[in-house]
């Protein structure tokens, strides 16, 4: 054992250049120990053969221990038959489920009764127990996604997990929704600048996910959860799957519903249903080009959709419909020479074009703005099973994405059907005019005639990570795993503002009828003015990591998992400036008792911290960008004045102090296995993330009240931020989650969990201020700083979801159920500096109440509860057609169509507190999938 | 005996909070322990923090009457209006003085100057005889080693070496508009310093609290219902106009103060908002006020009937805050009075000059206009 272990730090200490953040895993194993089970002595030189058709190089055969051990790792997500043999004895067989990342434990007590048996075949057994690590989450399998209905995004299904909330980018036990890290066969597809999802996957092509929620090894470096995907990979079989989904608004209620929170449809209301339809197609093929040796999967999906709010306040005209085209293809290669050796390679591309993307009725079409992103990412690992106590990997891993964004005329066509003629608005709206500037009218939010900024923005990221796992015995048994995680990354940026020019007006009344348009003396909602020219710039960021994680089992009830991670990241501007030089040290200790000594109660405990040293967000605003300037309208000179800049070489200041933003978390978990295949579990988190990242303006002096700037600390009038990592810029996460899950029988599936939890802190969000939010953050104007504390906007007090299908005889049933009690939400007032809706009178979730100036008043604000429940109905026509699966689904999303609100005005505007979405009403998706 | 005793809550200080000591068998001790420290922790409230006399933020004008709001003020965008401080001579010295109309059930009364008739809230008036006239107290104890420069201007709200005042009471329009029964006049309450903590102390609840400072208190009449004890006013009526905290306050040569960028508004607390005013000074009480009453002292104001207008090289007619009025006494001299009888009076020709002092206006020239307004001057202090 030792010299194994030094035999491969040698080269691993020499390689270190480079720490992503995650080595996934993508394969689970299975251990045990073999006893007699007259006299429990162990059994050693037992045969354990494993094989199943996920296991490219043929069937896996290890012999056990002296004391009667065995184990067998890097085993494909799937169905395994495990048999047990002694020589001169009939083999003993089980059937068993590995899970992606798990540890399924199968220790047999044999006896002579069993020897005697020809064979002894069990019920497919899972064990989810996860008796050796202490890592809290699920992994959620195509095969449980197929029979529940489900919006057929990797990103939305996450939502099924305890401690899971938020969209598409989803928050994961308190944490923001970009601090989580994505995995795809291996690859962290995190985006380098924004730290969110990077990539679209075929759904269908999608073999596992695991959803990490805490409890993480050292291998993982996330300071919210990790969502690690494995993909299909090809077989000994060829197979093929093809399905077609459509959803369209006349399979739906449709949705008309008052303004009010209280309010419910409006029966005598005729208006046109808006645009809502879905169309999916996909088609993968899977099978061996070499049997055992060499596979291919091959996946496709076209994905077309259209989506628009209905008509509802503050323009009331029914916004051009969101057209989005997206085009998934990703192709899998699995070879394996030898049974010591497994390569794979994944290649994707996901280009996708969305227009009219804002969808809040609160410009017209000409105002709309358009999207096109993609990018293609390819990973290559190298699996080294060098014996059966050391194998390595070796993951590089290049990803390469764009995201332009623009006015909708400036990309495509607008579209202006919906109100060109009524005499509502100018012909100014009919028309695209690149060359005219926008203007935003604080007086009800609206924008007109220009959509925001033309952007090009480019990401490359390229990783390098390899990793070798080793098992050995030195007082008790180990599972070490010591892994090198590196990673480049690369971004540029070109940004233009048509027209030059954006316009703030306010105090001319609603509408266009309240903008500033001094060409025509209509000048009473003249205020503010930015001046913005043109500019590009490009960041670069590298990080290494390295880890070491054990598993050590001390005694038969007692396991210890010590780790540890060093991480250190750099990132650098166009100027070559060092934004951040950052180390980041992440001890991971994890206690778990198998209090029952059979596997099946457990109580673990958990401490650790992640430390995030790359991000190349800090470097893409930290960087050279023109000099904005801001003009006030001057009424007596009824021309626009100088009232300050921003930006330019003088911008921005770095901020070499500053801890590394990190997480803290503390984990006690009890799992107790209740029933067959069956396993109920209390989790309480606590996770604190600390040094957030943000930027400081440091030059504004503004008056007492946070009103207006009255003067600068360097004298001239600008602002300048500053990229830091205060130690006051943190939130706290208290959860505690009741979750059961079952597979008693494969015709059954079943999740419940409920979650409790607080999260609190003045940690709402990074960089607003130089982001563009509205909502900008505690360091913008340092007299708001004190209302920048209270429960955060993802604080879901209650959490209740219930997954739950039942198939028999080609039959499907399957639900899920989602309650989310309310979002904070926090009342904000105009700032006359701003000439927007950015200042606060009262903390974090809450608003003043109806009595100005009385703290007694303040009220916690909260958006209503939702609940969602979405029901699939499926058949499966096998017993007529034999050979071919054709399964005809019928999915009913929110099956009660509950209209709750989900999202509120916020702003001190005549319609503070009425409705701005509400719950997609009930709608019906079709689908017939064939699989051959 | 099991003491459930913990209750974390890592926001802030730490906490521990003792609570009944229960009877239990073992087995429960554990699981409660288990689940005490559980719920303990997650019943942690962010809102907690905040408490004492903590900084609520700045006053919201959304209901104050338009003249508190400043010129062009609109109570949904505070900071919108502006207070301009205008120009007059006394004796021969020019001086600057804000003139403000009385207003609402004031305004209307048969004896506007006769407070004893009016309802008007206390004002806690810090360490008065120990600093300058128009300055807030610095009798405070101040964080250590604190400077104000330009970054504490940046951070800070107010001067954290300075202890504002206190108000009870803020201008509230009424429905329908016009009928307001504010006055900007608060009857004085003396607070000594002591030990305090630089503007700590944010409201009367909590200023009434303290030990750390001197004050004379009146308890609540026995058997009321409702009410609290309060400061033992001084017998002193100052004149503190409130007014929209964030609209701008100029001199009147349209100027800010060149260190703080602010005119010469003052900035002080009321129940726990930070509020903005005009400091008029004291109101002296006219020595021969009729049994049962209790009237303001006034001073005169002279304003001419026709002036010269340089930009249009005419000769236009005159009025209250044009530049060119005439007062009888300035803030510090004996005499003085922020409240004044408006006169009107014919002056020489005004092509050639303009008159600035009452001693040069001819007295059978001067017509009482029967009006009484506001007129306070700033301090010295203030700028």
């Amino acid at each position: 054992m030792r010299r194994a272990l030094s035999l491969w730090f040698v080269p691993l200490a020499v390689v270190v250049p480079l720490s992503a953040s995650a080595v996934g895993e993508q394969d689970g194993r299975l251990y045990g120990v073999v006893t007699d089970k007259a006299s429990s002595a162990p059994l050693p030189g037992a045969r354990i053969t494993v094989s199943s058709k996920r296991l490219i190089g043929g069937p896996r055969r290890v012999l056990t221990d002296e004391d009667g051990s065995y184990q067998v790792g890097s085993l494909p997500p799937g169905s395994y038959d495990v048999e047990l043999s002694y020589e001169g004895a009939r083999p003993l067989r089980r059937k068993v489920v590995i899970r992606q990342g798990e540890s399924f434990p199968l220790s047999i007590a044999w006896s002579i009764e069993e020897l005697s048996e020809s064979t002894k075949v069990i019920v497919e057994e899972r064990k989810m127990t996860r008796p050796d690590t202490t890592q809290t989450g699920t992994v959620l399998s195509a095969d449980q996604q197929a029979r529940i209905a489900t919006s057929r995004r990797y990103q939305d299904i996450v939502q099924q997990v305890a401690g899971v909330s938020g969209g598409g980018n989803p928050n994961i036990k308190g944490a923001m929704d970009s601090h989580n890290r994505y995995l795809v066969d291996g690859l962290d597809i995190t985006d380098p600048v924004t730290n969110t999802f990077s990539a679209n996957i075929n759904f269908d092509s999608v073999e596992s996910i695991e959803v990490m929620t805490g409890g993480a090894e050292a291998q993982y470096n996330s300071l919210g959860g990790t969502i690690n995907l494995v993909t299909t990979a090809g077989s000994n079989e060829w197979k093929i799957n093809a399905s077609q989904f459509v959803n369209h608004q006349a399979l739906s209620v449709g949705q008309q519903f008052g303004t009010q929170v209280y309010q419910g449809s409006r029966p005598f209301l005729r208006i046109a249903r808006p645009p809502q339809s879905t169309y999916q197609t996909t088609v993968n093929v899977g099978g061996p080009i070499v049997k055992n040796k060499l596979w291919v999967n091959l996946s496709f999906e076209y994905l077309r959709r259209e989506s628009s709010q209905p008509i509802g306040p503050t323009l009331g005209v029914q916004s051009p419909s969101l057209l989005s085209d997206r085009f998934l293809t990703r192709l899998k290669l699995t070879y394996s020479p030898s049974a010591k050796h497994r390569l794979t390679l994944s290649v994707s591309a996901d280009p996708a074009s969305f227009q009219n993307i804002n969808q809040d009725n609160l410009r017209l079409g000409v105002a709309e703005d358009y999207q096109r992103q993609g990018g293609v990412f390819s990973i290559v690992q190298w699996d080294y099973f060098h014996s059966e106590k050391v194998n390595t990997n070796l993951q590089v891993g290049f990803q390469y994405s764009t995201v332009d964004v623009g006015p909708q005329g400036y990309f495509g066509s607008v579209d202006s059907s919906s109100y060109r003629g009524m005499g509502r608005f100018s012909a100014a709206n009919d028309i695209y005019d690149p060359d005219r500037p926008q203007h935003y009218n604080g007086d009800d939010g609206t924008y007109w005639y220009q959509g925001g900024s033309v952007t090009f923005d480019k990401r490359y990221t390229f990783q390098f990570d390899p990793s070798v796992s080793v098992r050995g015995k030195w007082l008790g048994r180990h599972e070490a795993k010591f892994g090198i995680q590196s990673r480049v990354i690369y971004h540029s940026f070109d940004q233009s503002v048509p027209g030059g020019s954006s316009y703030s007006d306010i105090g001319g009344g609603p509408g266009e009828r309240g903008l500033c348009l001094p060409e025509i003396g209509q000048t009473q909602g003249c205020n503010l003015r930015t001046d913005s020219p043109a500019f590009s710039n490009a960041q670069v960021g590298f990080s290494v990591g390295a880890f070491a994680q054990d598993r050590w089992q001390i005694t038969s009830f007692l396991r210890i998992n010590p780790g540890f991670r060093f991480d250190y990241g750099r990132t650098q501007n166009s100027l070559g400036q060092e934004v951040s030089s950052l180390f980041g040290f992440g001890p991971r200790i994890g206690v778990l008792l198998d209090l029952t000594q059979d596997g099946k109660t457990l109580f673990t405990a958990y401490y650790g911290r992640s430390n995030e040293v790359l991000s190349l967000l800090a470097a893409a605003y930290a960087d050279i960008t023109p000099t904005s300037t801001t003009l006030r309208w001057d009424a007596d000179k009824k021309d626009f004045v100088p009232l300050r800049t921003s930006g330019g070489a003088e911008g921005f200041k770095l901020d070499p102090r500053g801890n590394t933003p990190h997480t803290d978390e503390v984990t006690l978990s009890l799992r107790r296995e209740i029933l067959e295949n069956s396993v109920a579990s209390v989790d309480y988190t606590y996770k604190k993330v600390s040094n957030i990242w943000d930027s400081i303006e440091v030059n504004q002096i503004w008056d007492p009240t946070g009103t207006r700037v009255i003067d600068h600390v360097d004298g001239i009038s600008r602002q300048i931020f500053q990229y830091s990592r205060p130690d006051e810029n943190w939130r706290t996460y208290h959860g505690i989650d009741f979750i059961f899950e079952s597979r008693p029988r494969q015709e059954w599936d079943l999740a419940l969990a409920y979650t409790l939890s607080f999260l609190y802190g003045p940690g709402a969000e990074q960089f607003a201020q130089v982001s563009g939010s509205q909502a900008l953050g505690q360091y913008y104007n340092p007299r708001m700083t004190l209302f920048y504390d209270g429960f955060l906007p993802e604080d879901r007090r209650h959490n209740l979801k219930l997954r739950a299908s039942y198939s028999y005889k080609g039959f499907l049933a399957g639900a899920f159920l989602n309650f989310q009690s309310g979002a904070p939400r926090t009342k904000r007032f105009f700032n006359q500096n701003e000439g927007d809706y950015t200042n606060r009178r009262s903390p974090s979730g809450t608003d003043p109440g109806q009595n100005p100036n009385d703290v007694s008043a303040i009220a916690e604000v909260r958006t209503p509860s939702v609940l969602t429940t979405d029901l699939r109905i499926a058949y499966d026509l096998y017993s007529l057609l034999q050979k071919v699966h054709l399964q005809i689904s019928a999915d009913l999303f929110n099956v009660f169509n509950l209209d709750a609100p989900t999202e509120i005005e916020v702003r001190d505007v005549p319609s503070y507190g009425q409705v701005r979405a509400r719950q997609q009403p009930l709608r019906l998706q079709l689908g017939i999938q064939l699989s051959y | 005996m099991f003491w459930p005793l913990i209750r974390l809550c890592p926001v802030g200080p730490k906490r521990v909070e003792f609570l009944m000591p229960v009877t239990t068998t073992s087995r429960f001790r554990s699981g409660a322990l288990v689940l005490v420290l559980l719920l303990g922790g997650l019943a942690c409230n962010p809102f907690e923090r905040r408490s004492g006399s903590y900084s609520a933020g700045a006053v919201d004008p959304i209901r104050f009457p338009a003249p508190y709001l400043g010129e062009g003020g609109d109570p949904k965008r505070p900071g919108s209006g502006r207070f301009q401080y205008v120009t007059a001579y006394a004796r021969g010295l020019t001086v600057a003085y804000y003139p403000l109309r009385l207003t609402g059930e004031q305004a209307k009364a048969s004896d506007p100057l006769d407070l004893s008739k009016l309802s008007l809230p206390l004002g806690y008036h810090f360490d008065p005889m120990q600093t300058p006239d128009g300055q807030d107290s610095a009798r405070c104890v101040a964080p250590s080693g604190y400077v104000y420069d330009q970054e504490a201007r940046r951070r800070d709200a107010l001067r954290q070496d300075r202890q504002g005042n206190i108000f009870t009471a803020l201008p509230t329009e009424s429905d329908p508009p016009g009928q307001t029964a504010y006055v900007p006049v608060v009857r004085e309450v003396t607070v000594s310093s002591l030990s305090n903590r630089c503007q700590d102390s944010k409201s009367e609840e909590d200023l009434i609290g303290r030990d750390d400072v001197s004050l004379s208190r009146v308890p609540p009449p026995e058997g009321s219902v409702g009410l609290a004890t309060t400061g033992r006013p001084s017998g002193r009526y100052l004149l503190w106009i409130l007014i929209d905290p964030a609209a701008e306050v100029l001199f009147p040569d349209g100027m800010l103060d060149k260190t703080t960028q602010l005119g010469p508004q003052r900035f002080g607390w009321f129940n726990q908002y930070l509020t903005g005013y005009l400091d008029g000074g004291v109101i002296p009480i006219a020595p021969l006020s009729p049994p049962g009453t209790t009237r303001m002292a006034t001073q005169r104001i002279l304003f001419p009937v026709r002036v010269w207008d340089s930009s249009s090289g005419q000769v236009v007619p005159g009025s209250l805050g044009m530049g060119f009025d005439l007062l009888e006494f300035r803030r510090g001299e004996t005499g003085y009075s922020p409240i004044c009888q408006v006169f009107s009076f014919e002056p020489h020709d005004p092509t050639l000059g303009f008159e600035k002092s009452i001693a040069e206006v001819d007295p059978l020239r001067i017509t009482d206009t029967g009006e009484v307004v506001y007129c306070p001057q700033p301090s010295a202090a203030s700028r």
